[in-house]
């Protein structure tokens, strides 16, 4: 997706703010589950056969959850290479290579 | 029961299939050049799908599919409430830790959670400490989880406590003993066979208790408050359930399941960025699909069964499927509790074994010792420690002590107390340093744990609540009192925060 990989130091600019993203989308969906429970709650409807405040904050908190973390990870998230693989047993690899 | 025990024959399948993955994944790891990477974390090759499926089915225990919705079928949707956050916990861990982990964890070689804090702390005290704090939460987990599994198979199947318990408990130490691609992959079909119980237990619930109007019209008339409206439709149950509880969950089960380490080890486990983007939105609707579901199913089931049973409402679920199934959807439905202990039986042995034949092993002989090791020695090591751990939770399991099944009851928010803000504060906040974590850990778990020994309350919160308070002072505090990260700590771990 990117032209240019990143530095390993811009790598970690962009992974700070990722995670802040994430921060954000579950504040916001702990913001509107709460709402709906508490405007809702003697409302007394029913949706479905379900209180209309179980309805809106469960169902619809879920719902808001999986449409959030996809435009998250569609617009906020990045791709880039993890890195090379710091090998615990570099000195040893070929040797056992040539056993094999 | 005798007509019931064909409902066997569904779960031996199952078993079949776990042992045939195990096996598939031992004969992959025989050509294995470096052993521990491949055993401890599946060579860091998982795709996005099967690791949103072995962090969901990992975190969904026996519990969410028999004590919880047990629950809701006492307090109505109220202990959905409880249960909502979970609508966050797929996406959570994975976006704030996920990609960081994975970057810091092939940069300094790390294949535990204990490593990478080791590489970022650098203090045998503290790596110690957790490796400990793991295997004794982990270990008395699995004893609670086979326990759970045990029971429901007994309820259901009509076999003895024991055999079901030898059967389906060696079964999963078996093919842990396979490594990490082995638990992952078989999370993965656990994951769809939870899903699959709960799609059939829901059919059977919703079929037997007269449709949804007609559960609604049973709830209706149970449970009458004060105001002469049923208890079960409201979102404090009317009184039995405080919002200070309520909101509490949403750090036990939601934002603090970022300390939960069997989570915070996959985040090290898969291959590449995109991995993880899919990985998030797959674990968001499994995750949230499970968890509210299984307990709205504890809720309606109370359109079905009107009376308390004599065993508590841990037997609510039981009941169903025996009364309420015919022998082979009972045998398939049955499977979604056992996948659910198994997952995370397989997950928390994996990484016990881990804590002590890699980090305990370190900190006491040496990182050199296990580098020297051979891929040999190193299976050796790992394989035999899976298996001894195994059969200790085992024995544990036929024979239940009281202090086991005590500690697994504060086993998971003490184990976000320790983790979390270790690890948080570690990845993001460059002034953090071993006296803070170590700070945070007592403070934090030692807190934790003396208020839920004494059974002490702070306005009805979660005692969660107060360890995440302490433990935030504390690493605060601790930190600010000893010195900064030396340069080689900051490179490797905030290379954007240096100013050169």
């Amino acid at each position: 997706m990117q032209n240019k990989e990143p530095s390993y130091s811009e790598k970690f600019v962009a992974m700070d703010r990722e995670a802040l993203a994430t921060v954000i989308l579950a504040v916001i969906i702990t913001i509107f589950f709460w709402g709906a429970v508490f405007l809702l709650k003697n409302s007394g409807i029913f949706v479905a056969s379900m209180p209309l405040w179980f309805v809106v904050s469960c169902i619809g908190g879920y719902l808001l959850s999986v449409v959030g973390v996809i435009i998250l990870t569609r617009y906020f998230m990045t791709d880039f290479s993890l890195g090379e693989e710091n090998h615990t047993v570099p000195s040893k690899k070929e040797d056992w290579n040539g056993k094999r | 029961m005798e007509n019931v025990n064909s409902a066997i024959w569904p779960v031996l399948l199952f078993l079949a299939v776990l042992i045939a993955i195990g096996l598939w994944c031992n004969r992959s790891l025989k050509h294995s050049r470096d052993f521990q990477r491949d055993f401890y974390i599946g060579g860091r090759n998982l795709g996005g799908v099967v690791l949103a499926l072995t962090l969901v089915a990992t975190y969904g225990s026996v519990s969410s599919f028999v004590s919880g919705p047990g629950i809701a079928w006492q307090l109505g949707y109220g202990w959905v409430v409880f249960a909502a956050p979970q609508i966050i916990t797929g996406f959570f861990i994975l976006g704030v830790l996920g990609k960081k982990m994975a970057v810091l964890a092939r940069r300094t070689g790390s294949l535990t959670v204990v490593d990478l804090i080791d590489a970022r702390y650098g203090s045998k005290p503290l790596s110690v400490l957790l490796a400990l704090v793991l295997i004794v939460f982990f270990t008395a987990t699995v004893v609670g989880q086979f326990i759970g599994g045990a029971q429901i198979f007994a309820a259901i199947t009509g076999y003895d406590y024991k055999i079901g318990l030898l059967i389906f408990a060696t079964v999963t130490v078996i093919y842990t003993s396979s490594g990490f691609k082995a638990v992952a992959l078989t999370d993965a079909v656990c994951a769809v066979l939870m899903l699959t119980g709960m799609a059939t237990l829901g059919y059977s619930i919703v079929s037997s208790g007269g449709g949804l109007d007609g559960i609604e019209m049973t709830l209706s008339k149970q449970n009458i408050g004060d105001d002469g409206c049923s208890n079960l439709f409201k979102p404090d149950a009317g009184g039995a359930l405080p919002y200070t509880l309520l909101f509490s969950s949403w750090l036990l089960v939601g934002f603090c399941t970022l300390g939960l380490p069997q989570s915070m080890v996959r985040c090290m486990s898969y291959k590449k960025s995109s991995n993880l983007s899919t990985a998030m939105v797959v674990a968001t609707i499994v995750c949230g699909a499970l968890m509210i579901g299984m307990t709205l199913l504890g809720v309606l089931s109370r359109g079905v069964i009107i009376t308390k049973p004599q065993n508590g409402t841990d037997a609510v679920i039981p009941l169903l499927i025996v009364n309420h199934m015919s022998p082979v959807m009972a045998g398939i439905t049955i499977i979604g509790p056992l996948a659910a202990t198994m997952s995370t039986v397989s997950s928390l042995l994996i990484a016990s074994a881990s804590a002590v034949a890699r980090d305990l092993v370190k900190q006491v002989k040496g990182e050199t010792y296990l580098t020297a090791q051979s891929p040999a020695a190193s299976k050796k090591v790992a394989v035999t420690t899976t298996l001894v751990l195994g059969a200790i939770s085992i024995l544990l399991a036929l024979y239940p002590q009281d202090i086991v099944v005590w500690v697994n009851m504060f086993a998971f928010g003490g184990l976000e107390s320790a983790f979390m803000w270790c690890v948080v504060l570690g990845l993001f906040w460059p002034r953090m340093n071993t006296r803070g974590a170590v700070l945070g850990i007592v403070l934090g778990l030692g807190l934790y744990v003396i208020a839920m020994a004494t059974g002490w309350k702070f306005m009805g919160f979660h005692n969660i609540v107060i360890g995440t308070v302490a433990g935030l002072a504390g690493s605060v505090l601790g930190s600010l009192s000893a010195p900064r990260p030396g340069i080689e700590t900051m490179r490797i771990f905030f290379p954007h925060k240096l100013s050169s």
